[in-house]
């Protein structure tokens, strides 16, 4: 339960973890900054701050300016302020995680936050909680009465960008067998194809995961799949290079977005987006929802041939999906509900 | 302090534990202390540091010496401290000796750092002293670039010294890999390098290495390489043929994709007056065409050349590139 922060640096802060109560707001949207990149309005609970992994992308190394490893103890303040701004839009849909800032389940056997969540979830009926992980702790959560209001995300990647890139996450085959149980303890599940990554055999990588996932998981309990690819600001190369000397991934062909962001540049995205949604139509066939992440609307095009109208359009697509394939929500969701 | 007279060949000077030398860089001599010294002689004793051995360490009067070794004087006015004497006052001496080189480029400040750092000085006192008055953070990491920045190749040390670069640049510079920066400075008569100009070329250089698991001598002998560095051209110019050679290296993908678009705009053969621009980075899907005129009898042909099928389908092409 230490808090001295200040003397701890990005690394260090991985080892402890500190409790403490909820300070200020904690939940807010996830926005992107640029109207040309469409958001899928998910909202955040800043719940967890920091994370025990080492990514060698993750922009927290460049974020966050107090390394201690964080988690709010405090859930019924986490919760009043969710049903408090959740009950200001009734009629809508609320999908909100936890992820922003941390991993919402690599810290749950010590904090038991997730857990008190998905109770609190269960029994909202405008909100659905995603809890987003690269980890195998399911434990502490299998046995919980969630009523189908918690979708469990998976952060995914080839075995190579796992072995390269991500640092201290548990392996490809155990974040595959963790899901599977947790999706036979009836949760949702969500997957997460991001930040894909350009390496030497990242086509058939990206395909086998593809058919490694549709394995591990019945079709019918993948509510939503996400795709993007790396990116990060400008001023995180050098973090990244400073801290993960070996890697390779800042010498990639990128170019800088109007969001601010570097990204691979766009024919190299939109054939690494063609190719997973080619093998995922292949293995995983039926009614996915499947979106790009932070995307141009003319990316979107290019890969799936359409593009939601807005935000709010994509927003509400994800309502009608949730609603007509399990029941969530508080009522047929209502386009106007979610506006642009 | 008592003076003494001390044998001028007895002073430790280059070897003194307390010269800078090795570390800072002087620009040339002072033909003002020259002067004085021609006139007026050494009115001022030196400062030395006997050690424990008894050597003697030049730490204050470096012209003075100089000038009596020129002048074969065989004994010098000196102030002697003796072994007990804290470092940090005999460091605040040799900056007080040596402040107007120190102070004379960024560079001279770090390495003064990291001599004071060699000689032993407290890291509390080189944070809380030395950092506060040379304008630096005084954070521990900002040492470790100190000390980074001292592992520079000495040619790029006394080029960043020469060209008073940055700290911003300097503490750049640290992030390439010293084989890069060697031939770079091999190449520094060759070419017009800038501070800018430098490091776009290694961060460039260092990214297309990487990317493509090339060595710098891989890189030395691809031909069009070779045929640039081995042409007669100015610096200037071979710095910018150079620059767009590592460019396209680097950036293959949007090289090729400008590279088509530009053809398809040549192939039109606009008049003159109207222009088509695009994003080179291909982010921006977007076509901009643009009219100049300075006479209303310019605008109907113009108008006429950009309403052309010919025009239409290149901008169809243009638009499916980006």
């Amino acid at each position: 339960m230490t808090m001295h922060a200040d003397s701890l640096g990005y690394r260090d802060g991985k080892k402890e973890i500190g409790i403490m109560p909820k300070r200020g707001e904690a939940m807010g949207a996830c926005a992107t900054f640029s109207r040309k990149y469409i958001c899928c309005r998910v909202h955040v609970l800043k719940s967890v701050h920091n994370c025990p992994f080492e990514c060698s992308y993750c922009f927290l190394q460049d974020y966050l300016t107090d390394g201690l490893t964080k988690a709010v103890d405090d859930t019924a303040a986490l919760m009043q302020e969710v049903k408090e701004k959740i009950s200001r839009q009734p009629r809508r849909l609320f999908r909100i995680g936890t992820w922003e800032l941390g991993d919402s389940l690599a810290l749950e056997e010590k904090t038991g936050q997730a857990a008190g969540l998905i109770r609190e979830f269960a029994r909202l009926d405008n909100a659905v909680l995603e809890l987003k992980t690269k980890s195998d702790r399911v434990e502490p959560i299998l046995g919980l009465d969630h009523r189908g209001k918690t979708v469990v995300s998976w952060s995914l990647n080839t075995a190579h960008v796992i072995e390269t890139e991500e640092h201290l996450t548990p392996s490809l085959a155990k974040r595959l067998e963790a899901m599977s149980r947790t999706a036979a303890a009836g949760y949702l599940i969500g997957l997460h194809f991001d930040p894909m990554i350009l390496h030497e055999g990242w086509e058939q990588g990206y395909e086998a995961l593809a058919g490694q996932v549709s394995e591990a998981v019945p079709r019918d309990r993948i509510a939503w799949i996400s795709v993007g690819s790396l990116r990060f600001n400008p001023a995180m190369k050098k973090t990244i290079e400073n801290n993960y000397p070996g890697t390779r991934l800042t010498c990639a062909e990128m170019a800088t977005g109007d969001d601010g962001k570097m990204r691979y540049v766009k024919p190299l995205r939109v054939g690494m987006y063609r190719r997973l949604h080619a093998a995922l139509k292949r293995y995983i066939a039926g009614e996915r929802l499947t979106y790009l992440c932070m995307e141009r609307w003319d990316v979107w095009d290019r890969v799936y041939g359409r593009h939601p109208d807005s935000a709010g359009h994509l927003d509400y697509l994800f309502a009608e999906s949730l609603y007509r394939r399990y029941g969530l929500g508080p009522r047929r969701p209502q386009r106007e509900v979610y506006g642009m | 302090m008592p003076l003494q007279s001390i044998s001028a060949s007895s002073i430790l000077v280059e070897n003194s534990r307390f010269s800078p030398g090795g570390f800072i860089f002087t620009d040339p001599g002072d033909a003002c202390a020259a002067e004085s010294f021609g006139r007026l002689g050494i009115l001022q004793p030196v400062i030395l540091y006997r050690d424990a051995g008894g050597a003697l360490h030049l730490v204050d009067g470096r012209k003075r010496i100089d000038y009596a070794r020129r002048r074969h004087m065989k004994a010098v006015s000196a102030v002697v401290l003796d072994p007990e004497t804290p470092v940090t006052d005999i460091i605040t001496l040799v900056l007080c000796d040596r402040n107007a080189d120190i102070g004379s480029s960024i560079i001279n400040r770090i390495l003064f750092i990291c001599f004071a750092q060699f000689s032993g000085v407290p890291e509390s006192w080189i944070l809380g002293t030395l950092c506060r008055r040379f304008g630096f953070k005084p954070y521990t990491d900002f040492l470790e670039d100190c000390s980074r920045v001292n592992g520079l190749p000495a040619e790029l040390k006394h080029f960043c010294h020469e060209k008073r670069l940055s700290l911003k640049h300097i503490i750049n510079l640290t992030r390439y890999p010293a084989d890069i920066l060697r031939q770079l400075m091999q190449w520094r008569n060759e070419l017009a390098l800038s501070a800018s100009i430098l490091d776009e070329t290694a961060s460039n250089l260092n990214d297309y290495l990487r990317g493509n698991n090339r060595t710098m001598d891989d890189f030395l002998s691809e031909p069009d390489v070779r045929e640039v560095m081995q042409s007669d051209l100015s610096p200037r110019d071979k710095t910018a043929r150079l620059r767009r050679l590592i460019y396209m290296k680097r950036f293959p993908v949007l090289t090729a994709s400008n590279a088509r678009i530009r053809e398809t705009v040549g192939r039109l053969n606009l008049p003159d007056g109207i222009s088509v621009n695009w994003d080179a980075t291909l982010e921006n899907r977007n076509v901009n065409l643009s009219v100049d005129i300075n006479d209303v009898k310019q605008w109907r042909p113009l108008i006429e050349a950009l309403s052309s099928g010919e025009v239409e389908k290149a901008v169809e092409s243009i638009l499916e590139e980006l």
